[in-house]
C-alpha cells in the first residue's frame, strides 16, 4: 500500500482535484497510519495558525530599511539564508546504509542454534 | 562477498559445541521446544504474518533425517545439525559459528495449558495454548502420532493472530535424504563484542550475547526462550530504501517504520548519533515494549548537521 505522504498537506490545503480527494478519502478510510499522519499534520498547522501576530516596535522597519535595503544587502541576506537552509535541510553527502540481508543472515544464524518458536515449524536441529 | 564475512576467519575449522539447554520456565513447554518432533519427517507449509494493514506470506519446506534438518523458506536455505549451521548465500554454502553463545533458557512468564483433542489434516491432534501470564500467546496443534506441530499461531496482546504457520503436507515415512549442500567452502566465526552498551534486558527478553556485526556495528541478541530478536547498532546512516515508504507505527510517544515479512518484523530508526535495526519474530506488543527501552529516534543537533554538511 502506498501512503499519501505529501498528498496529506495538499488535501488540507484544498489543492487536490475532486478525483484526488475521492482517492485520498478512500485510502484514509482503510489506512490508520495515514489517518494518524493527517491528524499530526493538521495539529501542526493548527499550532502555527494559533501563533500570535506581533507588532513590530515603532521605528524598527524604517530604520532597517535605511540600513539594509540596498540591492547588495538583499543579495547577501538571500545568499546567507539559502546557505543555512541548504546546510540544515539539504540532503548533503549520503550516509552509509545498512545491508539488511546481511543483518538478517547474521540474526538467522544465531537463532537456528536455539529452540524457540521456529521449533514449532520443525526447522530446528 | 558479504561484508560481515570480514568478521570471521575463513577456513578456520573451529567447531563450537552447542551448549546444553537450560531453562527455568514451564517444563512441559521446554520439552516441546527442545525437540518433540520425530527424527524423520518431511513437511511443507505456509506461513502468514499480519500486523494492521501489513501482511506477508511464504511457503516453506522442512526435511529432517539422520540428525540433520534442511529448511527452505522465507529466510533462505540452511542445514542445521546439533553442532553446526550451514547457510546458503547465492550459489555458495557457508558454515557459521558464533564465538560464544549463552545457554538457552525459557522465561518463567510462559505456561503450557492442558491439551485438548482435535483433528487436523485428517489426523488426530492435540490443541495446546501457551499462556504469557494470563494472555494466550501461542496456539499449537500438535500431531498425536508424530508430535510434529501442524499449526502454530502466535497471538498479539489483544488475542489477534499475528503469525500463523501451518503444515499443508506431512510425510514421516520414506523421507528422502535432504540434498546435501556441497562442502562449505567458508567457515565463519562471528566474534563476540565485549563492549555492550544496549540494555541487558528488554521487555522480559534477556540479552544473551553481543557480537560484532557488519560495518563495524554491534549485534545484541535477545531471547525469552520462545521468541527472539537482534538489535543491530551502528554509526548513524541513511534510512534503507525499503523503510522510506514502510508503515508507520507509534511506540512510547514517537514514530517508527516497520517492514513485515512472513517470519520476521523489521524496524529501523535513527537516533541522533546511531542507527538501529531490530529484527525478530516477537509479537507486536512485545516489540513495542522493547522499543520503549531502547534509544529513541531523534535528529542530530542543528550545529552537528551543519558541520557534517560542510565537512562530512
Amino acid at each position: 500500500m502506498t501512503h499519501l505522504g505529501d498528498l496529506l498537506s495538499a488535501l488540507l490545503d484544498g489543492e487536490l482535484d475532486s478525483a484526488g480527494r475521492r482517492n485520498a478519502a478512500v485510502h484514509l478510510k482503510e489506512c490508520e497510519p495515514c489517518r494518524l499522519e493527517l491528524a499530526r499534520v493538521e495539529s501542526a498547522r493548527g499550532a502555527l495558525r494559533g501563533l500570535p501576530v506581533l507588532e513590530a516596535p515603532p521605528g524598527l522597519i524604517p530604520g532597517a530599511r535605511r540600513r539594509f535595503l540596498s540591492p547588495a544587502w538583499i543579495s547577501a541576506i538571500a545568499a546567507s539564508v539559502a546557505l543555512v537552509v541548504g546546510l540544515v535541510i539539504g540532503p548533503g553527502a549520503p550516509d552509509a546504509t545498512v545491508q539488511l540481508d546481511t543483518l538478517g543472515d547474521q540474526h538467522n544464524a544465531r537463532v537456528v542454534g536455539d529452540p524457540g518458536i521456529a521449533t514449532f515449524r520443525g526447522d530446528q536441529p | 562477498m558479504r561484508a560481515w564475512r570480514i568478521l570471521v576467519a575463513a577456513a578456520v575449522l573451529l567447531v563450537v559445541p552447542v551448549p546444553a539447554f537450560a531453562h527455568a520456565g514451564d517444563d512441559r513447554l521446554a520439552d516441546h521446544l527442545e525437540g518433540s518432533a520425530p527424527d524423520e519427517f518431511h513437511g511443507s507449509g505456509v506461513v502468514v504474518c499480519t500486523w494492521g494493514t501489513d501482511a506477508a506470506t511464504a511457503t516453506y519446506d522442512v526435511t529432517r533425517r539422520d540428525g540433520m534438518t534442511m529448511t527452505s523458506g522465507p529466510t533462505g536455505e540452511f542445514m542445521a545439525t546439533a553442532a553446526q549451521t550451514v547457510m546458503r548465500a547465492g550459489d555458495e554454502w557457508y558454515a557459521v559459528d558464533f564465538a560464544d553463545r549463552s545457554p538457552w533458557s525459557l522465561s518463567t512468564r510462559y505456561r503450557l495449558g492442558p491439551p485438548e483433542a482435535t483433528m487436523h489434516m485428517g489426523r488426530a491432534a492435540d490443541l495446546y495454548v501457551v499462556f504469557d501470564g494470563d494472555l494466550p500467546r501461542v496456539r499449537l496443534v500438535v500431531d498425536r502420532a508424530t508430535t510434529v506441530p501442524l499449526v502454530t499461531e502466535v497471538l498479539d496482546g489483544e488475542g489477534r493472530v499475528f503469525r500463523m504457520a501451518a503444515l499443508i503436507d506431512l510425510d514421516e515415512s520414506d523421507v528422502a535424504m535432504p540434498a546435501a549442500p556441497e562442502p562449505a567452502r567458508m567457515h565463519m566465526v562471528v566474534s563476540t563484542d565485549p563492549v555492550a552498551s544496549l540494555p541487558e534486558s528488554l521487555a522480559g527478553y534477556r540479552r544473551m550475547d553481543t557480537y560484532m556485526a557488519a560495518g563495524g556495528g554491534v549485534q545484541a541478541y535477545y531471547s525469552d526462550g520462545l521468541f527472539s530478536f537482534s538489535v543491530f547498532e551502528a554509526g548513524r546512516g541513511a534510512t534503507p530504501e525499503v523503510f522510506r515508504s514502510a508503515t508507520a507505527f507509534g511506540a512510547s510517544g514517537t514514530w517508527y517504520r516497520r517492514v513485515v515479512t512472513p517470519d520476521r518484523v523489521w524496524v529501523h530508526w535513527n537516533a541522533p548519533d546511531r542507527s538501529y535495526v531490530l529484527v525478530g519474530d516477537l509479537p507486536p506488543d512485545h516489540l513495542i515494549a522493547a522499543l520503549e527501552d531502547l534509544p529513541q529516534p531523534g535528529q542530530r543537533a542543528l550545529l552537528i548537521r551543519m558541520w557534517r554538511r560542510l565537512f562530512g
